[in-house]
């Protein structure tokens, strides 16, 4: 298990910077998410810290030692790429055996340890098998065997689970953080998938154009986001152009939006935010929809004090019903307002409600052009 | 030809367990051509049975086993299998000389293909033009510049000298596959074996290799089959002193007899390596031969051999 640093780094492929001066520290024995769109850098990232590509500049440290004069043969890494490159012409124990018998460990004792490494992800049995017979899910687990089978300081999860349908995909990333735990692996998972990121995460980073835009706990990232950007790649949102009108009320403070105005704690606003230009930015399931005929906030369960604030008036423009859950886009006097709802009562499209935006859960982000009103 | 005859239906008549199943159109197709590729051999052993096989009848007049005993010299195959034809030592060297082309050109042709595939660098169309030269030009151009410099290199009448100059036909084939089957090969396999802990040498013996076996396996056995066929070259540079069977075949139609039995025989035999050599490489590689030279992904064989 080792730390690991990443010390302004950068790297170009003839051509603009890729990753930009880029710094991060991933304790030892933690999960650490480098989630992005892609073209964003972090796979180039993780291929760095691998030792596949050397950085143009910066450092890379595993323990505070450099590793960048160790090649990736020696570097005590385990990887799992996107595709799972089971060899195709060895079984599934001469695949998980291989980093072993590279370290030169002796058949007898390699076998112990294939078994165990294949028991840890529930594919006991399938040694004699070759990876064309097994399952997307079977071969992708194999490749994660072979990856910890060696027992290495730091694994490196480069969107292991992006080939897989849905369904495998939970059950993926369940084994990962399962074999994870048992085997207490400083880990780096690179994604491009929020929900992947944020469940398998201890710590994570949302990284932009060669850059990490902000570095937090999955929960913390989703609620306290530092802009509208990453607001946004983490989950739906509702991105409100506003300003902020007054700010001398100590426990809340006024802002107008198209659609009329907000009140909204202050202690909700990210650090960047310097002019009364803002956006806000509501969690679509944060926004709660009482139907028109329930008066009085208290049938919604809450303090007549906050509940009667930021009650807007609608009509149900769109309803997407999906999984247990009912995605409806409100029209309130102009501004799209989308809410989610974890309901199977669905609500009539065309329906007059009345959206309530919760004075706690409204952030205030730096002013963006480019996604303001999205 | 009746309704439905000779159309394709997929999935009619499900006899094997692959995802579509032969009809009987295809397996009627497949025996067709089956038939056109075997017909001209068809007469040539028949010929190299015959003693007096003259125009307009279908069959031979006279067969070699009855006019066996009247001739007073070997005919035929037993002329062939008599140390009087030499054909034993132009067996073996059509044999020798082949594999070591087909070695020699897959050694080549690996690094060069590999390199081809892999990279991007400055003058690379300039090469791969100039590797495909041999093909392009007359073999009458390079036989004779070949002999030129052999000359000077007292290369000539050597075996050394056939070898070599079978290798500039080969070679452009070999390096045409390989490049394919490289092109083909996933990097991340290397990668993924770097990061396991395979150094240079054994991510190239324990990954690459088997990978691409099914390519070298077909670029060795076109190799072979060039070098088996080349007259030209042999008989320019050897100096007719280097016996194969093509220059013997040729100096044989050259003597007059264009198809007395015993050339007959000899063209049975001048295609026989290759054909011995088709099927060792295929029982080397089970079905992964036809599909890699091809320039398909290399595919395991899957519960085959194991």
């Amino acid at each position: 298990m080792s730390s690991i640093e990443i010390d302004r780094v950068s790297k170009a492929y003839d051509g603009p910077l890729v990753v930009d001066s880029l710094s991060l520290c991933v304790p030892s024995g933690t999960v650490f998410g480098l989630l992005g769109p892609s073209g964003c850098g972090k796979t180039t990232t993780l291929r760095m810290i691998a030792g596949l590509l050397q950085p143009d500049s910066g450092d890379i440290r595993f323990d505070g030692v450099s590793v960048l004069a160790v090649p990736p043969e020696r570097r005590a890494i385990g990887m799992v790429f996107q595709q799972h490159l089971l060899f195709p012409h060895m079984n599934v124990e001469q695949n998980v055996s291989f980093g072993l018998r590279m370290q030169g460990v002796r058949p007898a004792a390699s076998r112990s340890r294939v078994d165990e490494a294949l028991d840890l992800v529930r594919l006991g049995g399938t040694q004699r098998r070759y990876p064309a017979q097994l399952s997307g899910g079977q071969q992708q687990r194999v490749a994660l065997a072979r990856a910890v089978v060696t027992n290495p300081a730091v694994l490196l999860l480069d969107e292991p689970l992006s080939n897989l349908d849905t369904r495998l995909r939970e059950e993926m990333r369940a084994l990962i953080r399962s074999v994870q735990r048992r085997l207490g692996i400083t880990t780096i998972v690179v994604t491009h998938d929020q929900g992947e990121a944020m469940e398998l995460s201890d710590q994570m980073a949302v990284m932009f154009d060669g850059a990490i835009a902000q570095v937090g706990r999955p929960a913390e990232l989703y609620a306290r986001p530092d802009s509208a950007r990453i607001a946004r790649f983490l989950g739906a949102t509702n991105l409100i152009p506003a300003q902020v009108v007054d700010t001398t009320a100590v426990d809340l403070m006024r802002i107008d939006t198209p659609f009329g105005s907000l009140d909204v704690c202050p202690g909700n606003s990210a650090p960047t935010t310097g002019s009364p230009r803002v956006v806000a930015s509501i969690r679509c399931e944060h926004v709660a929809i009482v139907d028109r005929h329930i008066d009085g906030p208290t049938a919604s369960g809450v303090s007549t004090r906050d509940g009667a604030r930021n009650i807007f008036t609608g009509l149900i423009d769109d309803v997407v019903v999906g999984a247990g859950r009912i995605t409806y886009a409100v029209d309130v006097r102009g501004t799209r307002i989308t809410a989610v709802e974890v309901s199977d009562a669905e609500r009539a499209r065309g329906s007059t409600v009345q959206v309530r935006l919760p004075c706690d859960r409204v952030r205030l982000l730096p002013f963006d052009p480019d996604l303001a009103g999205r | 030809m009746g309704a439905g005859e000779g159309t394709i239906v997929i999935g009619a008549r499900s006899r094997g367990r692959g995802l579509y199943s032969t009809s009987r159109g295809v397996r009627v197709a497949l025996w067709i051509v089956f038939a056109l590729f075997s017909f001209p051999f068809v007469p040539l052993v028949v010929a190299s049975f015959a003693f007096r096989w003259h125009w307009p009848a279908v069959v031979p007049t006279e067969w070699l086993w009855t006019a066996r005993d009247a001739s007073t010299v070997p005919v035929g195959w037993a002329y062939l299998f008599s140390r009087v034809s030499r054909l034993g030592p132009a067996f073996a060297n059509t044999t020798l000389i082949g594999v070591a082309v087909a070695s020699l050109a897959v050694a080549l042709a690996l690094p060069a293909a590999r390199v081809i595939a892999r990279y991007d660098f400055r003058g690379k169309s300039f090469f791969e033009f100039v590797f495909l030269m041999p093909v392009i030009v007359p073999q009458i151009s390079i036989g004779i510049g070949t002999l030129l410099l052999f000359l000077r290199l007292g290369l000539v009448r050597t075996h050394v000298g056939v070898i070599l100059a079978h290798l500039v036909p080969t070679l452009p084939y070999a390096l045409r596959i390989m490049t394919a089957v490289f092109q083909n090969l996933d990097h991340g396999y290397e990668e993924v074996a770097q990061t396991l802990g395979a150094g240079r040498m054994q991510r190239f013996v324990r990954v690459v290799l088997p990978l691409v076996l099914p390519g070298v396996a077909t670029a060795g056995l076109f190799a072979f089959l060039i070098s088996s066929n080349v007259f030209l070259l042999t008989f320019l540079v050897s100096g007719g002193r280097i016996p194969t069977l093509p220059t013997m075949l040729f100096s044989h139609i050259e003597s007059g007899a264009p198809l007395d039995a015993t050339t007959a025989g000899l063209v049975v035999i001048v295609s026989l390596p290759g054909i011995a050599f088709l099927l060792l490489t295929d029982r080397l590689t089970g079905q992964r031969l036809s599909l890699a030279s091809l320039g398909a992904p290399v595919q395991p064989a899957v519960g085959g051999r194991r």
